[in-house]
């Protein structure tokens, strides 16, 4: 009887502990997407996403998807099993899914990737941040001048909500009148009476040269026309004429109108009157990465020491969604001014930066890692270096100048401390494309 | 009836006509050809097969010439881009203009330069090394710089990520046609005052200089998205891409090794040994070259043995090739390399020979050079061109080093470029705590940009963690521990 009392409180005790200790297993999360795990889209997709919750406990359990770009949410749904995300801008995203089970029990899967521009520009060879617009009857104008206008096409809110693309006319002024074009003027839908040509010559004598009209060359800070040598000594070259100094934005469509004459009949007659064309980037132009040089508010010379900042624009942004972990810069300096001191700022943020310096008499290197840590206190700011020179008194240079470095060739980097191209490298130690360094020097005239 | 019958007979009679014509061209020249090597003592024959003939005549074009002109699509830098830089600095410093700007060249070329690394040359005592990779066929396209590019490519990547030896057994198959959509708009890089360098969907002309880049920035996929197939009997210089593309997965590589021609190398101070060992070294270590060269007339007509070019030679285009391997001279009667689709080939040469002395008629007053060491050189222009699709041809000697006589045909005038594919697996050996404190931390960072320039061994030792290795500190010590560190 004792034995059989034993026994019942035994089996009693046993049940009473396995109850108090139940082991939950946490629920399995099969999350799969149209995209995987680290791979680069472009924008303008349909992203999807499906999971499956298991729960071998058989516990009620619920799942809440959330995706995530560039750390804020985006899109919630919960118990659905499935989501869909128009996906339209560039940016690091993180699809997630959080399961927990009755008892508390939560489990995690995530996808993270990416969309860049560049993705998408990968498919769009032919077109680039310079268009060249070429006729094979530009050189048969007969016209002693010919004219040339422009188009753009915008968004326009005719009814209220509705944004419907237009074409705006377009004029060059010069507002400075020193007879080069410098500021786009649009025109009234309902005036295309104002819209004007600008005229340019139908042919050049120059250099003891006949130069005839060859092409355009659209840029998005200059529009130049480029005529043809074809008879005299310079037959067979190219001239450049500027005549405007402003462009055209990245990513936009424009069209020109050329109003000449060619073999007693209108360009129009042969189809080649109207052309549209536009300047593609990954980027617009407001949001290039450029990194440049802050110019001092004053003359230097002799005696003077004067701050040169490496200003960013854009780059901080476009660096972390390409993953840039290392940028070397390197600047140039007259001979005889002397480097003083190199001050780095918090740069890019949610990674710690350690900014470094090397220089020689004639040229600085700087670096910045970035590296998995904790992040400074301050703010991030578009500074990426600040350096102070000074000139000594008895400088004798004929100009004072400091640039961001380019070289082209291997036997010219001997007055760097190091390799003087810039360098952006990602997280895998890959050359990222895409910054802009603004190699224009500043320049101090003796 | 009778007139459609009339049509087809005249078609028909046409098209024999223009056969015979291309092959009857090819004949007679090669004649010629073989005269002139005989009067010279030289050791190549011409010979193009007939198979090989035969597809030359579906360039549509009657001139043999041009049709080799039209294959020879490799395009140099040009000189304007350099005398533009030249004028930049007499602008900005001498005439003291500020209406003028490079940032579209420097914003583009910039970005490239800093991604070319030199390599340390080793001392490379094998006296031979022959790598025979699989010959592709760019066909009627000049579209020659994506093939070396891509075989490059192909062979870098077997050779540092799978440890093989090259890749010899086809086992990786990229994409030139994806290359040749990224070729760039040379009108553009030419006429434009700022030499833009933009993209421009083309088979024809271009250079591996800029296909090296895109191989960086944009990455290569494998030959079945974009396969080349596809372009192979389209006369076309602008074909879109296929869908299969706009998904495919892309393999980027980290950087690439630039070979600087052997002029700039003698400045950059490398001997004569130290820049062909830098050459055999880039080979053997890290896989095969796409190199470049301005195409003797005579070259076109190769079949076997040590191309130099002959009597009224001249050039009619540039060419990419990818250079696989070298010879000593003792060892060219025992290479074969034309086995893969010849059971019966014959080594390079019949006899075995010490050194190789040949004039070279491209050069003003015709010098004469000795050599003992040669290049084996895959073209793109199939198995039956060549000696089964490959070519050889004489190194440069040391006297050519040291006097920079070069002729236009000769490799070594130009870049040679390889991919380099960085991973942790290269670093296993690295040290992070570069400067010994017993600690990794931001110090070893700013103690290895402290060594940089340093040429005591020891520094070296310690911070030279790049891959691949060049003897120097320098920025890309920095870069590789900054990956390191965030990857530990």
């Amino acid at each position: 009887m004792k034995k059989t009392l034993l026994i019942t409180l035994l089996l009693g005790f046993m049940l009473f502990v396995s109850g108090c200790f139940k082991i939950n297993n946490p629920p399995v999360i099969s999350l799969t997407g149209s995209v995987s795990e680290g791979q680069e889209i472009a924008p303008m997709t349909l992203v999807t996403f499906e999971w499956e919750v298991t729960d071998f406990d058989d516990t009620e359990v619920t799942s809440q998807f959330k995706l995530y770009k560039d750390g804020a949410e985006v899109l919630s749904v919960v118990d659905t099993g499935e989501a869909v995300y128009a996906l339209d801008e560039e940016g690091k995203y993180i699809a997630e899914v959080v399961a927990t089970d009755s008892m508390g029990a939560q489990s995690k899967e995530t996808i993270s990737f990416k969309a860049t521009n560049l993705k998408r520009e990968l498919f769009q060879s032919g077109a680039g941040l310079m268009y060249f617009d070429y006729s094979d009857y530009f050189q048969y104008i007969e016209d002693e001048a010919f004219g040339i206008r422009f188009y753009k096409t915008a968004s326009e809110e005719i009814v209220p909500a509705e944004e419907v693309t237009v074409r705006k006319r377009l004029n060059l002024l010069d507002t400075d009148d020193d007879g080069i074009y410098d500021t786009w003027e649009e025109i009234p839908n309902d005036r295309p009476d104002l819209q004007t040509y600008v005229y340019l010559p139908g042919y050049l004598i120059d250099y003891d040269t006949l130069w005839v009209p060859y092409g355009f060359e659209y840029g998005e800070k200059s529009i130049r026309a480029y005529y043809a040598g074809v008879e005299g000594p310079y037959s067979g070259y190219v001239l450049f004429y500027k005549f405007a100094e402003v462009g055209f934005d990245l990513n936009t469509v424009y069209a020109r109108w050329v109003e000449a004459h060619v073999f007693g009949n209108t360009f129009n007659d042969y189809g080649e009157a109207y052309k549209a064309f536009s300047l593609r980037e990954r980027y617009d132009s407001d949001e290039k990465p450029v990194i440049s040089l802050s110019t001092p508010d004053s003359d230097i010379g002799p005696g003077d020491s004067f701050t040169v900042g490496v200003m960013t624009e854009n780059v901080a942004s476009f660096a972390d969604l390409y993953d840039v972990r290392y940028i070397q810069l390197s600047l140039w300096n007259s001979e005889g001014i002397v480097l003083e001191s190199v001050e780095f700022g918090n740069f890019m943020a949610g990674l710690k930066d350690v900014g470094t310096f090397k220089s020689s008499d004639e040229a600085v290197t700087l670096y910045k890692a970035f590296l998995n840590g904790e992040d400074e206190a301050e703010a991030a700011d578009n500074v990426f270096a600040t350096l102070t020179f000074s000139v000594p008194e008895d400088y004798e240079g004929e100009i004072i100048a400091v640039g961001l470095a380019y070289e082209g060739y291997w036997d010219t980097y001997d007055i760097y401390p190091d390799l003087p191209n810039p360098a952006f490298r990602n997280v895998d130690n890959g050359s990222v494309d895409g910054f802009i360094v603004d190699h224009e020097p500043i320049v101090f005239l003796e | 009836m009778k007139k459609i019958l009339v049509a087809l007979l005249s078609v028909l009679f046409l098209y024999s006509f223009a056969t015979a014509n291309v092959a009857t061209q090819v004949v007679s020249i090669e004649t010629e050809i073989n005269s002139a090597i005989s009067r010279m003592n030289l050791s190549w024959k011409a010979d193009l097969e007939e198979s090989f003939v035969a597809k030359l005549e579906t360039a549509n074009i009657g001139d043999v010439e041009a049709i080799f002109e039209k294959l020879n699509g490799y395009i140099d830098l040009p000189d304007e881009v350099r005398e533009r830089f030249i004028e930049y600095l007499r602008l900005a410093y001498i005439e003291e203009m500020d209406e003028f700007s490079i940032q579209g060249m420097t914003t583009t070329d910039d970005l490239m330069m800093s991604t070319f690394v030199l390599l340390e040359p080793r001392v490379v005592a094998e006296s031979s090394f022959v790598r025979l990779e699989p010959i592709r066929d760019q066909f009627i396209h000049g579209s020659c710089w994506s093939f070396a590019t891509v075989g490059s490519f192909e062979s870098a990547l077997a050779v540092q990520s799978f440890g093989m030896n090259g890749n010899v057994d086809n086992t990786f198959d990229y994409s030139e046609r994806w290359g040749t959509y990224h070729n760039i708009d040379w009108d553009i890089y030419s006429f434009s005052p700022d030499s833009y360098v933009q993209d421009k969907n083309s088979l024809e002309g271009g250079n591996s200089y800029f296909a090296m880049y895109n191989l960086i920035r944009y990455g290569m996929m494998e030959e079945e998205y974009a396969p080349y197939s596809e372009v192979y009997l389209d006369p076309r210089e602008e074909v879109p891409l296929p869908p299969s593309a706009y998904n495919a997965p892309l393999l980027k590589s980290s950087r690439t090794v630039m070979i600087p021609p052997s002029t700039s190398a003698a400045e950059l101070g490398y001997s004569y040994e130290d820049y062909l060992n830098m050459i055999k070294t880039a080979l053997s270590d890290y896989g095969s070259l796409a190199v470049s060269f301005s195409v003797p007339y005579s070259f076109n007509y190769y079949s076997k043995g040590i191309y130099s070019p002959v009597e009224g030679d001249y050039s009619t285009g540039g060419h990419a090739v990818t250079l696989v391997g070298w010879a000593s001279a003792t060892d060219l009667d025992d290479i074969i390399l034309a086995g893969k689709t010849n059971p019966d080939a014959t080594p390079i040469l019949d006899e075995e020979i010490e050194s190789y002395t040949y004039v070279d008629p491209t050069q003003a007053a015709s010098p004469i050079f000795t050599t003992t060491t040669f290049w084996i050189i895959k073209n793109s222009w199939a198995y039956d061109w060549g000696d089964g699709g490959y070519f050889v041809i004489p190194a440069i000697s040391e006297e050519q080093y040291e006097s920079g006589q070069l002729g236009f045909w000769e490799i070594e005038k130009r870049e040679m470029y390889l991919p380099i594919f960085d991973d942790l697996a290269h670093h296993e050996g690295d040290d992070l705590d570069v400067n010994s404190d017993g600690v990794v931390d931001t110090k070893d960072f700013e103690y290895l940009v402290e060594k940089i320039g340093s040429t005591e061994a020891d520094d070296i030792t310690a911070c030279d963690i790049s891959f691949p290795k060049d003897g120097k500190i320098n920025g890309e010590d920095a870069a590789a521990w900054v990956f390191l560190f965030n990857n530990r």
